[in-house]
């Protein structure tokens, strides 16, 4: 947990209490396809007991530890029962099991090196006391050894500002992280881990959020590896790829998610539109519609009569407090849903603005709303 | 220009150039390597004709006045070619209008809302992809703005910023865009419907004169056309 301030506003960010197993022969001999395999069989026997595991690295494992804790009863007992359950494999090839819980990857991954529980909230004096050469970035450690910074915790206690300044953007990440405030270090992660576990054809590795990259260019894969890395980073979320859902409303269907790599081919050339509107379309699809109202020229609401056409000129229209003039208008054009969403049936009208903006606004038989713009 | 000089459709009037003398005027670097294509009516506005890797150029006009379409009408032909393109900051796109414009959205990597951290975002981004395009909505830092010029020069990329003012980017641009007026076509007091729109440029590229510009984005048929040049000097 840590708190930093933001203005006036204090952000409380929760770090995930993580479980970092480290089988430590399997991690010199980084290009074994033995220990690839040993390291497999070792995911899909934690697996059994905590579904969520996921390979960090070669010989580095990952799990949220709050949930199966709970479960099992304690912290120390999920321990000793994945040390039961590894025994046998680990001890028939000769290697250690090191086990560590932090609160966010990065401190979890030292202190399975030191093979400590760090008790939850300890996390940032646990960072404060490590090396500063645990961030494994050379030119950051030689620099701040120059300056008598030896340890995170001094690193930590450094302005972000002067940070940025001095080191740039990397090391403004590698702060973030010393400070406890993000989760993990860039680099941490062996993107290519589970691409290598999938060439192995491993059975029951249940924990893969990422395709196999079947057929594609360096490129492609370039561009997949970094969207991988940002979602990483900032969240499932924070990298789209437009997505076709057939058969809803376009305005209105989500038709961005997140990047995954198994979902590649993805928007036909005509996305489906219902009733199509003339193209051009709008460069902006408003996720959030707002309502407007639209006035004639002696400031009376306009909606939709029965015969489906506005009910007066429309002079103007009204978005939350500002007013704008309308010089041309389109529509209105129903656009009928299936037989049975009848009732849904909208109008959808094309405006321009006396300032030469065009936007696109919807009637859904109460009212006016913006949808779109032609950015 | 130059960079679409081979391509098969074009009918050859001019005589073959004897082999010994074209291989003297051939560049060292081919000048595909250092450009990303540009779809050809575009092509014309640029400094020599293309995209070049490695630079920053600057699409400015208010909000509506279709900056985001120019900018995306520039990253289009290098989209449909194969080249992967990022969009940074663009909250709600329309991704059927993309579509129209060229893009291939199979490879467009969408960054709706990177908030405070966009700049790590932009400068992440610009590892994976070829082209980016980042709509910036306040005045950037200098620092920040030296640092992504330097990161997409490095990364060889070329990184399209798109902003309501020009001042919002503190660094000279390669290429400058400026949306003077946007004029839509083919709509009236309740008939017709939007067709096509018709905007005034300032092109300012690096070591050229300003230039004034009409584009269509789009035009009639749904391409991009560009109607006339003022030619160099004044406006």
């Amino acid at each position: 947990m840590a708190r930093y301030s933001l203005h006036t506003v204090t952000v409380t960010v929760m770090l995930e209490r993580t479980m970092v197993l480290w089988i430590r022969d399997a991690r010199s001999k980084s290009n074994d396809v033995a220990a690839l395999r040993i390291f497999a069989e070792a995911l899909s026997i934690v697996g059994q007991r905590c579904p969520f595991v996921e390979p960090v690295r070669l010989g580095v494992m990952a799990l949220p530890v709050r949930s199966v804790a709970r479960f099992f009863g304690g912290e120390l007992a999920i321990c000793d029962l994945l040390r039961d359950d590894l025994a046998e494999l680990l001890e028939h090839h000769a290697m250690e099991l090191h086990i560590g819980i932090a609160d966010g990857l990065f401190a979890a991954v030292l202190a399975a090196s030191h093979e400590e529980l760090v008790a939850a909230g300890e996390t940032p004096s646990f960072l404060a006391r490590q090396a500063i050469e645990r961030l494994h970035r050379p030119e950051i450690a030689e620099l701040c050894q120059r300056l008598g910074i030896r340890t995170l915790g001094a690193f930590a206690m450094l302005d972000e500002d002067r940070v940025l300044e001095r080191f740039g953007l990397d090391a403004v990440h590698c702060h973030r992280v010393a400070r406890g405030v993000e989760p993990e270090l860039v680099g941490v992660r062996d993107p290519d881990i589970i691409k290598r576990l999938h060439l192995l054809e491993a059975p029951e590795i249940a924990t893969t959020q990422v395709g196999f990259f079947g057929g594609t260019s360096a490129r492609d894969e370039r561009a997949q590896r970094i969207a991988i890395r940002l979602q990483s980073h900032f969240g499932a979320s924070s990298v789209q790829v437009a997505l076709d859902k057939p058969g809803r409303d376009p305005a209105e269907r989500a038709i961005f998610d997140a990047f995954a790599v198994e979902q590649q081919t993805v928007l036909h050339d005509s996305a489906p539109w219902p009733a199509r509107l003339p193209t051009p379309s709008p460069m902006t699809i408003f996720t959030r519609p707002r309502d407007i109202q639209l006035f004639d020229e002696f400031d009376q609401a306009i909606g939709i009569d029965g015969a489906g056409l506005l009910s007066a000129t429309p002079a103007v229209y009204r978005d939350g407090g500002s007013r704008y003039g309308i010089a041309a208008w389109a529509g209105p054009w129903p656009v009928t849903g299936p037989w049975w969403r009848q009732q849904q049936r909208k109008n959808r009208l094309q405006i321009l603005t006396s300032s030469g903006c065009a936007v696109l606004a919807s009637h859904d038989g109460r009212g006016w709303q913006l949808v779109g713009r032609y950015d | 220009m130059f960079a679409f000089s081979d391509d098969a459709n074009q009918p050859r009037r001019r005589p073959p150039v004897p082999s010994a003398l074209r291989d003297l005027a051939r560049p060292v670097v081919a000048a595909a390597a250092r450009t990303l294509p540009v779809t050809q009516s575009l092509s014309s506005i640029l400094p020599r004709g293309a995209l070049r890797r490695g630079s920053v150029s600057v699409v400015s006009g208010s909000q509506g006045s279709g900056a985001i379409s120019l900018a995306l009408a520039l990253a289009a032909e290098a989209s449909a070619q194969g080249h992967w393109c990022g969009v940074v900051g663009i909250s709600d796109p329309g991704a059927t209008a993309m579509s129209e414009v060229g893009m291939d959205l199979r490879r467009v990597l969408f960054t709706p809302e990177p908030s405070k951290r966009w700049l790590e975002v932009t400068a992440e981004l610009l590892d994976g992809v070829e082209l980016l395009i980042v709509r910036v909505q306040a005045a950037v830092a200098f620092s920040a703005a030296r640092r992504l010029s330097a990161r997409a020069r490095e990364r060889r990329a070329a990184l399209i910023i798109v902003t309501e003012h020009r001042q919002y980017w503190p660094l000279p641009a390669d290429l400058g865009l400026s949306i003077r007026s946007s004029t839509w076509m083919g709509i009236g007091r309740g008939d017709g419907h939007l067709r096509s729109r018709r905007l005034e440029l300032e092109v300012a590229a690096r070591g050229e004169h300003l230039r004034l510009v009409s584009v269509w984005v789009p035009s009639q048929d749904g391409a991009i056309l560009v109607a006339h040049g003022h030619g160099h000097g004044d406006a």
